[in-house]
């Protein structure tokens, strides 16, 4: 028994995840559902680009509703639902205590996929609120944060109870997220930002914040998890690890008014945050170096683990993401590339790069452990990284690429506006094809997840879901 | 200032009181004493430091010569 634990009483590996099965599942399986749905919307939105006049009659599926519904239900369905399980899950195994209130998340979970049914049909009828990353209706927005406070507080239960003494780093930052989440969830709801200066400053300050506060710390702590996990040996050096935590805490929140460089806002506002950007390189690096001094010397072991594959491709995504993120921030560098493609690549390395590349990881390495299956291809697993990971690489070659000379021509007065928007057609097809690629994997991800879920001719891992669900209200 | 605009310095200014006051309960409560230590957490009996997991890609689930594990202090030493 660890001689620093509170409580005399250990549960077993087998125990917690055991515990952990349903709830997780079902996290996880709903985000499955909404990536697969906002994939199929991403291809459509892609398709538009460069094809403007394809479905161009039904207003419920022209770009202006369909490319926002696409970046919301992968935020808040496919991201967020199976970031929540995956962070429960590792909680569960490092505070080594089973998950609590596991009834009430799955009734949380239910209410959850409701309202983004219920907010997709409104966001489609054009009742977006027309402020990205937050398009849902408030009322969506708002109960999505009352599911995530029920989390927080099973979360905090956890911490109470826990077997022991010490907080590995994934805690800290699985904490911090649970607590940061909220706050920023509930603060952009409030029905004071009524002018569209201060709704401005608010948009950037909740969506940069809800990628770096809320995906980045469990991304990060995935990672923080399954590098030394997989590889068996402990991670390079725990100092820095917290040194990477704390500078994470210190300096991100401040981040996001540098998407208003040139915006009508006080110039304080903006310079403050063009100073947190480029502090969050000292973070960023501590945790890329401690990353590589893990993993280096065992290329093997990656190859060989299909958590590893995607958990290191999304940690190198993650340095990669941040250190360009800190470069953008500055004035020179945001003067050419703002209102260009080079931005909507930036997103797209940081929201799939890292964060999906990172939750398909951790999926490959929870989801036997907790039905006690094995996946059922080792070649569709290969599949699906080897799709997803060139996909978005020529997704952020091609938009980044031509980005650059779309920023340059539209700062040039001798380039005509409609030859900057010309230039882009042929990578914007680049983009299709890469959307595919990557859609492709998603449908061969979510095969592998039925199948290790439903086997024909099997009991059902979690058989009769009411009767489930009784039982984890029961105990 | 207008109300929204104080909402976000302050909800910023919360933010990072947070992390400080958390950081604070964690120097107090010990968190940092055996800093040291915290690298093994995610590893115990059941699945210990020094074995592979999840090398469903290849049979090797042990570390070779190349990378010996050999127990916390002497990774400390050797990676000095």
């Amino acid at each position: 028994m660890d001689p620093g634990s509170k409580s005399s009483y250990q549960y077993t590996v087998s125990e917690l995840d055991r515990k952990a099965r349903f709830v997780v599942l079902f996290l996880i399986m709903s985000g499955v559902f909404w990536l697969l749905f906002g994939t199929l919307l991403a291809l459509v939105a892609s398709l538009k680009m460069h094809m403007p006049d394809w479905l161009g009659t039904a207003g419920w599926l022209t770009f202006g509703r369909v490319r926002p519904l696409h970046l919301n239900t992968v935020v808040y369905g496919w991201a967020s639902l199976t970031g929540a399980g995956v962070a429960l899950w590792l909680l569960s195994r490092l505070l080594k205590v089973p998950i609590m209130l596991r009834g009430y998340i799955i009734v949380a979970g239910v209410i959850w996929n409701i309202a983004l049914l219920i907010g997709s049909i409104q966001i489609l009828a054009g009742h977006s609120r027309g402020i990205e990353w937050l398009e849902f209706p408030v009322s969506t927005m708002v109960v999505i944060v009352l599911c995530v406070i029920i989390m927080s507080a099973s979360v905090l239960m956890m911490l109470a109870l826990r077997r022991v003494r010490q907080l590995y780093v994934s805690v800290w930052y699985l904490i911090a997220a649970f607590l940061w989440f909220p706050l920023l969830g509930l603060v952009s709801s409030l029905p004071i930002f009524d002018t569209p200066t201060v709704q401005a400053g608010m948009n950037w300050w909740y969506a940069h914040n809800a990628l770096g506060l809320w995906f980045t710390p469990i991304g990060l702590a995935a990672a923080y998890y399954f590098i030394p996990k997989v590889l068996g040996r402990p991670i390079y050096s725990y100092g820095l690890s917290l040194l990477g935590f704390w500078g994470l805490a210190l300096f991100y929140n401040w981040n996001g008014f540098h998407h208003l460089i040139g915006g009508p806002v006080p110039t304080w506002f903006v310079t403050i945050s063009i100073s947190a950007s480029v502090m969050m390189v000292i973070p960023v690096v501590v945790v890329a170096v401690n990353h590589h001094m893990t993993v280096v010397g065992s290329f093997r072991a990656v190859i060989n683990s299909p958590t590893l594959r995607f958990v290191v491709f999304a940690a190198m995504s993650y340095t990669f993401v941040s250190l360009q993120g800190a470069a953008q921030a500055l004035r020179s560098f945001n003067e050419v590339i703002h209102f260009t493609h080079f931005v909507v690549a930036h997103a797209h390395i940081g929201m799939y790069a890292f964060v999906t590349m990172m939750m398909f990881g951790a999926c490959y390495y929870i989801i036997p452990r907790i039905t006690m299956r094995e996946w059922h291809s080792k070649g569709l697993i290969k599949w699906h990284f080897w799709l997803t990971a060139i996909g978005v690489i020529i997704y952020a070659v091609a938009l980044q690429g031509i980005g650059v000379f779309q920023g340059f021509g539209m700062i040039d007065p001798d380039v005509p506006f409609t030859d900057t928007v010309t230039m882009t057609v042929p990578y914007l097809v680049a983009r299709s094809v890469s959307g595919f690629l990557m859609a492709t994997g998603h449908l061969i991800f979510a095969w592998l997840m039925i199948r290790m879920v439903w086997r024909p001719s099997e009991q059902p891992a979690t058989p009769l879901v009411w009767n489930k669900i009784k039982e984890e209200f029961a105990s | 200032m207008s109300t929204g605009a104080l909402v976000l310095v302050l909800s910023s200014l919360l933010i990072i009181g947070g992390g400080l006051t958390l950081f604070l309960w964690a120097f107090f409560n010990g968190q940092f004493d055996h800093i040291h230590k915290g690298s093994m957490l995610p590893f115990d009996d059941e699945e210990p430091a020094g074995k592979r997991t999840d090398q469903i890609f290849g049979d090797d689930d042990t570390l070779s010569e190349k990378e010996p594990y050999k127990g916390e202090e002497k990774t400390r030493g050797s990676r000095k």
